[in-house]
């Protein structure tokens, strides 16, 4: 039996990537870039407006992945940015009528300012006592957002008026989807350069060993104030597409489940590796939409079925995320290698 | 002046019963902790565990203290299997593994009792928690008072446990050096199942309690919550800081419903955390780690 001493600095899985290199590769991406570019024109509005939740769960999951993959910090509060990206956006451009092309751009900043906030204490801190801060924060965010009902509407929430480009109303699933697939692209684009800047090796650093980085020079101040800034900026924007494309923001679109679904992403997908992100971020989006038609299904064979469907929900999200994490090390994406290993023998 | 201090001082006996909640809840974490280096997140589902199994007892007409014993007896079997098929593979792991793992295990649990029990709100039916105690200068009920008295025989417990017996010395030295341990002779597997099963007897009584203080519902998991605010408070490594940790946020709750509001309740043990953490980010009592490379 190897040692037990628990060494709380490892990493969880080091796969750290950066974009597709090979030809191959690059050909799938261009592949997959045109259809995503053509889908509204074939697919049906439910189905894009499937997809466009996908893109902004995408977005605001590279951004958890600057402190879970990168860095090796749990945050289990990564909800509470994106509600209060959502948040936000619909107080500005609802409240003070601002132009949504202004508050796309303030949001993400406002919110990175928040995240450097929370940083301050979590900087002090890792592993159990940053995971109850980041938990914490959600905790009071969410209640923040109910009890001031003058500036949040309580639990009644807030329309978002539909943004407008010149004579253009965006009031279209088609119109949120090019959105967020224009802000998915740029995001990749950034995550894709920071994945091949000093600041990936500075956060790796940190992760590996705390220590030795330090002992290298590298501020654990400066890095983790870094990756909580990336987070919540990414978390930002996700949460002004999101409440521009609901149209509408209440609490209850920003439950705690939600920043565990975030880590479910990155546990199923695979940390660290942006095609893993996709991944998870697609699947878990999807699970409670594929789990609703289920039940429903079921429902008409044996009706009371149907009660249960929020137990049944996180019966489920339990077993996904329980399960990723004990037999799927590395993700689905971390099974690439394992077969590529099967096959090399 | 004299009538203010009478006034704090009867607020912080009446918050002894909630504050006993809470010290046992957080040295059901500790417990665990401790020995395994494995932060259960999902001990307050085991604690409403404990509370809908002595429900269900109830139910079927069982007396009272049989229904106590099944529900720890359940519990504590539950506990081992988690323990045993799901948490083993975690031992050594970095902590936000285990976080995640029982994080998820806590909504799966949440899950499957709601699936069992339905969300609604029932009342555990428990002979003479109401009565008026029938002791002199004593104005509390005897449901409270033997929150307490639990409380404090779990605590005189742990310590002349800890202290006396060969397991108990087993579960210290575990705590101090798994390696050594090891090296030593002891079954660190025995130590790992024999924490859990405290920590779910614990936890059981405790959620009986709980459903009966307020009432037996899925929310009464979010106790387990207020609780791990009062072991930042006490440290999260030490077993009297988590006693003093559960009292003193009890006291703290009791006195901002009384100066702030009833609102401000379910605020008090997170701004109590967040101050600990910026000020003494080991708690009162824990040890400040020094890292070594």
């Amino acid at each position: 039996m190897a040692s037990l001493e628990s060494d709380s600095d490892r990493v969880v899985v080091k796969t750290p990537t950066s974009a597709p290199t090979s030809a191959t590769s690059a050909v799938l991406a261009v592949v997959a870039l045109i259809a995503l570019f053509l889908a509204p024109l074939v697919g049906n509005k439910y189905i894009i407006f499937l997809i466009t939740l996908i893109l902004i769960n995408v977005i605001s999951v590279q951004g958890l992945n600057f402190l879970i993959g990168y860095t090796g910090q749990l945050s289990l509060g990564h909800g509470a940015f994106v509600a209060l990206g959502a948040y936000l956006t619909a107080i500005l451009c609802n409240t003070y009528s601002a132009s949504f092309w202004v508050v796309i751009v303030i949001v993400p900043l406002a919110t990175g300012l928040v995240g450097v906030l929370v940083a301050l204490p979590a900087l002090r801190l890792k592993g159990l006592y940053l995971a109850m801060v980041t938990l914490a924060f959600h905790m009071v965010v969410s209640l923040g957002l109910m009890s001031l009902d003058d500036i949040t509407g309580g639990y009644q929430g807030m329309a978002v008026p539909n943004p407008r480009l010149g004579s253009v109303v965006f009031n279209t699933e088609g119109h949120f989807y090019y959105l967020a697939l224009l802000c998915a692209l740029l995001i990749y684009a950034a995550s894709a350069n920071v994945a091949r800047s000093k600041f990936y090796r500075g956060f790796i650093a940190v992760k590996e060993k705390e220590i030795s980085a330090q002992a290298m020079g590298i501020s654990l101040w400066y890095y983790k104030t870094l990756a909580f800034l990336f987070a919540s900026i990414y978390g930002g924007l996700a949460g002004c597409l999101f409440a521009v494309t609901m149209g509408h923001v209440t609490p209850n679109h920003f439950p705690m489940m939600m920043s565990i679904e975030f880590i479910m992403m990155i546990t199923v997908g695979g940390p660290g590796s942006f095609v893993g992100l996709t991944i998870g971020a697609s699947l878990i989006t999807l699970l409670p939409y594929f789990l609703l038609y289920a039940v429903q299904e079921m429902g008409t064979v044996v009706p009371s079925v149907v009660v249960y469907f929020a137990d049944i929900k996180i019966v489920i999200y339990g077993l996904v995320l329980v399960g990723s994490l004990m037999f799927l090390p590395g993700g689905l994406y971390g099974l690439k290698a394992k077969v590529q290993g099967w096959l090399a023998k | 002046m004299l009538g203010e201090l009478q006034i704090v001082l009867s607020i912080c006996l009446t918050s002894l019963p909630i504050g006993s909640v809470y010290c046992l809840l957080a040295l059901s974490f500790v417990l665990i902790y401790r020995a395994t280096k494995i932060f259960n997140l999902c001990q307050g589902e085991i604690m409403m565990l404990g509370a809908y199994i002595a429900y269900t007892a109830v139910q079927y007409k069982l007396p009272f203290v049989l229904a106590v014993v099944s529900s720890l007896v359940l519990t504590t079997a539950a506990s081992l299997f988690l323990e045993k098929y799901v948490l083993r593979s975690f031992v050594g792991k970095p902590i936000s593994v285990s976080i995640m793992v029982t994080l998820g295990l806590g909504i799966l649990l949440r899950g499957l009792i709601g699936i069992v029990w339905g969300v609604d709100q029932k009342v555990l039916e428990v002979p003479m928690f109401e009565e008026m105690a029938a002791l002199p200068l004593v104005h509390m009920t005897y449901g409270k008072l033997s929150v307490i008295i639990f409380s404090i025989l779990a605590i005189l417990g742990l310590e002349v446990f800890f202290k006396y017996s060969r397991l108990g010395m087993a579960i210290r030295a575990t705590a101090s050096n798994v390696n050594g341990a090891m090296l030593m002779g002891v079954n660190i597997w025995h130590v790992f199942s024999f924490s859990w099963v405290l920590a779910a007897v614990i936890s059981a009584v405790t959620g009986i309690f709980v459903a009966r203080l307020s009432i037996l519902e899925p929310g009464i998991s979010q106790y387990a919550f207020i609780a791990i605010a009062a072991l930042v408070l006490g440290g999260f490594d030490s077993i009297k800081g988590a006693i003093i940790g559960g009292f003193i946020i009890g006291i703290f709750e009791g006195l901002a419903v009384f100066y702030i509001g009833g609102q401000s309740k379910h605020l008090v043990g997170f701004v109590v955390m967040f101050i600990v953490l910026m000020i003494r980010p080991y708690g009162l009592f824990g040890i400040k780690k020094v890292a070594r490379v």
